[in-house]
């Protein structure tokens, strides 16, 4: 795989540590093994130094808790990234956070060192629903977190909430949503609860000891969501993602525009050329792969012009301004609805999609059922 | 003594769970010691390619060796029978191979419907009734109250009848005993012409088709030319010989009261129909043995791949049955909503379940199969005569004059505490009642003529469940009879299904619509927009439902830049939408067409 120097990537980073699990976590987090992190931040210097030289104008530290490492830790984390890529003036610098893992002081200084973003998981404000996700934090944890960051100087943060939960009322969410509005984020995702296969909340629902909102229930949670945040002057650019004017997500939307970028550590993946690969989320193969350089281990995929064209519109259609038509011409050389004409119309037909003048986008109803629309374009 | 007083044959009969094929296991156990001249004529390579093969000995009739306390050897055929109404016919034809038959009856629970039925089928056929009380170690066992029943209900002395536990082999020896002193040897003349019944065949690739037989009268050898009376083929005899519990042995002939197999290099089972009499070309029998009959296919369905790639296999497979299966038809048919598939003609519907199984067990295919369907005869206007057996073809309403259905007269044995459940279940099935015959004072037999398509949908179950299942349950044609029968369809979103449709009586169609309309509901995942289901009659609506628009398939969650992983999600509902039939614009799981033939579940 070539990496092509002039480029300008993002990169991210992956910090597989947290205090302990959620019940709905099913990511590369590990609770109670930060007595590895030296050794883990090791093996991410050591797969960096491969992208000396790289221009990258996003760096996104996410988790895990990037920020329950020792704050020498992140901080000399941070310094090497700055000692190996180039950032760019106008570089989004973002670090995850969860309440209760970082102090007023340590806010200070990862903004001292250049981070200009934080994203704070603080997913509700409801007690009882955050003691069943399995937070490590209470509401006013969350509050005070915030409190703290901004007065550390953090004007740019996002706040990631959830929605769909068990025994979770529309009423329990608008007031969530009105609790973060009130801490002035800049930005907020807000993700319906996705049951995975393996964790606790899984168990649990399937034991029918938790009961999710129906379908219709869930809906009308995300559609008071975009109605309560539009009304306060955020602007919904995708299907999750929500930011105040100029205040949108860098990073995020380089993975809807199919845009460059780099992933370091456990889990983290890379979108290079034509590659897409990810590392392993176990810390062991992890290392392997970086000590022993076996870059087999890695699950790798590379795209065909058919791939490439079907990303174009899955991730593109996932934000609201949709997909240009001439852009897909532009980069495919061929015209949009002599490749997809077919789906497109039929869409356009059922009102889930709309196109006008250079635009294809979902419409609202669109956005509700989009799995069952991006199928057809694959 | 001569050679046919050292002879036995004989069948088990038992309801269901008394111990049928435990008791035989344990007789094969007890007898299954191969002598030294059977050690020898066991032709090894014969044996090694069967195994090599993966054949299973279709084990129908098996050679036993039993030294008795008379001090004489006896050879003891065992011939097994099929238990159920679909192959009553197959069943008589075992019968009438025997002079005697095993009843054996579970000393906890007694005399019930089928032990009942099974005796008297066996009865008819002048066998010699062998009682045997099983599972007598069982902590409910009553043997003197069953020995009673016996007596009383059947009317045969049963108090000799070995007590015995089959499943710890205690009284075998005993049951062996019996068989030699009980059932009668056989009778034939082994110079007269040759005159043989045919009870079973099958096909072995390497062999070609193997019919089992019993010799009335005469003999048989390989070289012989035979003639079948009823088919009217002739074939050399390559082999003949019996089964030994260890496989096909080779005799140089057999004679009048034996039973046992003979080889020809015949190609198809449907040359060798059960029931035929085999006869010597040269030298013919004056006339058959009693009791052929041509067996039809009664219950038709459509068989349908669920991948439509895999027609061939289908096909193929389908072949391959039919080999073994002189019953089974078929031939090609299409389906708008099912694309190209079989119309295939089944004894039953036991019959048709069993032909599916094997179909996907065997030849590991996925089926879709329509609603079965009788035969049906349709007096046109212009006085032509039509047999349909796919309600798409049934002409326009103006076009018909009358319609027949076929009608056949049931026989239902059940405890009298359940007759009203019965008789309330075959009202509702459009039966007409002829009698009532009690066998004592807590046994009935129920007499009925029903519409055979009231009963190849469920009746079966519908019996067992009001009974707790102690009712069983036979049947014959009667005939053809003029009936108010209507064409029931299906739309969905304004779209006809052909595979859906079938012919009802009028008086039902209604409620047939309302839960057909029900099931689909149940069984058609919501979509990205409405789907009205409707029930119609001609141009009359008589049932709609309606499946919601889909409210939510959205993944809200980035999982990092993990592209690949939203991928293979997105892939996966895909491919799950692709083992959808498309029908219109409507995406149709297979189990909605299945959902459809079981509407009496709840």
């Amino acid at each position: 795989m070539k990496i092509d120097k002039n480029a300008v990537y993002g990169v991210y980073i992956h910090i597989p540590f947290c205090l302990k699990k959620c019940a709905y976590c099913d990511f590369a987090s590990y609770p109670n093994l930060l007595s590895k992190a030296d050794s883990y931040l090791e093996d991410v210097a050591t797969e960096m130094k491969q992208y000396k030289g790289i221009y990258a104008n996003s760096v996104y530290i996410g988790g895990g808790t990037p920020t329950c490492l020792k704050k020498e830790q992140l901080l000399k984390l941070v310094d090497k990234i700055k000692s190996t890529f180039l950032l760019t003036d106008d570089c989004e610098f973002t670090v995850e956070c969860n309440p209760k893992t970082a102090d007023y002081d340590y806010f200070c200084a990862l903004n001292n060192v250049g981070v200009n973003r934080l994203s704070i998981g603080v997913q509700s404000f409801n007690e009882d629903e955050l003691k069943l996700l399995g937070r490590a934090h209470n509401a006013e944890e969350a509050k005070e977190c915030i409190q703290m960051a901004k007065k550390a100087g953090f004007l740019n943060y996002n706040l990631d909430l959830m929605f769909g939960l068990p025994n979770q009322s529309l009423l329990d969410f608008k007031k969530s949503i009105h609790d973060a509005l009130a801490l002035e984020p800049a930005h907020i995702s807000c993700y319906s609860l996705i049951v995975e296969e393996g964790t606790k909340m899984c168990d649990m629902v399937n034991r029918g000891e938790l009961i999710l909102p129906d379908e219709d229930e869930e809906r009308r949670m995300y559609h008071a969501l975009i109605k309560i945040l539009s009304d306060n002057g955020y602007e919904h650019y995708e299907i999750s993602n929500f930011a105040l004017r100029g205040m949108q997500s860098r990073h995020n939307n380089k993975y809807w525009n199919r845009e460059p970028y780099i992933g370091i550590g456990a889990a983290a993946h890379s979108n290079i050329g034509d590659f897409r690969f990810g590392n392993p989320p176990e810390l062991d193969l992890y290392t392997d792969i970086v000590k022993n350089n076996v870059p087999d281990g890695r699950e790798t995929e590379k795209l065909t012009a058919e791939d490439k064209m079907s990303e174009f519109i899955f991730l593109g259609l996932r934000k609201t301004e949709g997909i240009s038509k001439i852009k897909f011409k532009d980069n495919f050389g061929i015209d949009i609805y002599e490749k997809y004409g077919e789906q497109i119309k039929k869409f356009c037909g059922l009102k889930l999609l709309e196109d006008k003048s250079d635009t294809i986008r979902l419409t609202s109803a669109g956005i509700d059922v989009s799995n069952s629309v991006f199928c057809e374009f694959l | 003594m001569n050679r046919l007083d050292k002879i036995r044959n004989f069948s088990i009969i038992a309801h269901i769970d008394h111990g049928k094929s435990t008791l035989a296991d344990r007789l094969l156990e007890k007898t299954g010691v191969l002598t030294e001249r059977e050690m020898e004529s066991q032709v090894l390579d014969n044996m090694d390619l069967e195994r090599e093969r993966g054949i299973t000995i279709k084990a129908r009739a098996v050679r036993l060796r039993y030294k008795a306390s008379d001090g004489e050897e006896y050879i003891l055929n065992l011939i097994d029978t099929p238990g159920h109404v679909d192959f009553n016919y197959e069943v008589s034809r075992s019968l009438a191979a025997c002079e005697g038959a095993i009843l054996i009856v579970d000393a906890a629970q007694g005399i019930e419907a089928q032990t009942l039925a099974n005796t008297y089928l066996a009865l008819d056929h002048d066998l010699e009734i062998m009682p045997v009380i099983n599972k007598i170690d069982l902590p409910a066992a009553r043997p003197d109250e069953v020995v009673e029943e016996i007596e009383n209900i059947i009317g045969i002395p049963a108090e000799d009848a070995p007590r015995i536990s089959a499943k710890n082999g205690i009284g075998i020896e005993d049951v062996l005993e019996q068989i030699v002193k009980i059932i009668p040897a056989p009778k034939g003349d082994e110079n007269a012409p040759l005159k043989a019944l045919i009870f079973d065949s099958f096909y072995d690739s390497y062999k070609g088709v193997i019919i089992y037989f019993r010799v009335k009268e005469g003999k048989v050898k390989a070289g012989d030319t035979i003639h079948l009376m009823a088919t009217g083929k002739d074939f050399d005899v390559v082999e003949v010989g019996y089964l030994h519990p260890s496989g096909f042995l080779k005799s140089d002939e057999l004679l009048a009261g034996e039973v046992g197999y003979l080889t020809a290099s015949i190609k198809n089972v449907s040359d060798t129909r059960v029931g035929d009499t085999i006869t010597l070309k040269d030298n013919p029998a004056k006339e058959a043995l009693s009791g052929y009959k041509q067996v039809n296919p009664m219950v038709f369905c459509g068989i349908y791949p669920a991948d439509g790639a895999r027609y061939d296999d289908l096909r193929d497979a389908l072949a391959k049955l039919q080999l073994n299966d002189a019953a089974l038809v078929y031939e090609p048919e299409t389906s708008v909503a099912l694309g190209f598939g079989f119309r295939c003609g089944f004894l039953g519907l036991l019959h048709m379940e069993i032909i599916q199984e094997r179909l996907e067990r065997e030849y590991n295919l996925d089926l879709v199969t329509t609603a079965p369907s009788v035969i049906y005869k349709v007096m046109k206007t212009n006085g032509e005569l039509l047999e349909i057996s796919n309600p798409t073809n049934l002409p326009d309403g103006s076009e018909m004059q009358y319609m027949e259905e076929p009608i056949v007269k049931a026989d239902i044995m059940v405890p009298t505490e359940f007759i009203g459940n019965i008789m309330e279940l075959c009202q509702d099935r459009r039966g007409v009642y002829i009698n009532t015959t009690y066998i004592d004072s807590s046994r009935a037999q129920l007499h009925y003529e029903l519409p055979l398509n009231e009963i190849i949908y469920d009746f079966f179950d519908a019996l067992k469940s009001r009974t707790k299942g102690y009712a069983s349950f036979d049947y014959e044609m009667k005939g053809y009879q003029q009936s108010e029968l209507v064409k029931l369809d299906i739309l969905l979103n304004g779209d006809m299904v052909d595979a859906l449709s079938f012919i009802v009586h009028s008086t039902k169609a209604y409620a047939r619509g309302r839960k057909i309309a029900e099931k689909l509901k149940a069984s058609i995942p919501r979509q990205l927009f409405e789907i009205p289901i409707q029930a119609a009659v001609g141009n009359k609506i008589i049932a709609r439902e309606t499946v919601k628009a889909m409210r939510k398939d959205v993944l809200a969650k980035c999982y990092g830049g993990d592209i690949t992983r939203k991928k293979k999600l997105l892939e996966k509902q895909k491919e799950g939408k692709k083992r959808m039939r498309q029908v219109g614009s409507v995406e149709v799981p297979q189990e909605a067409f299945m959902s459809v033939l079981k509407l009496d579940e709840d």
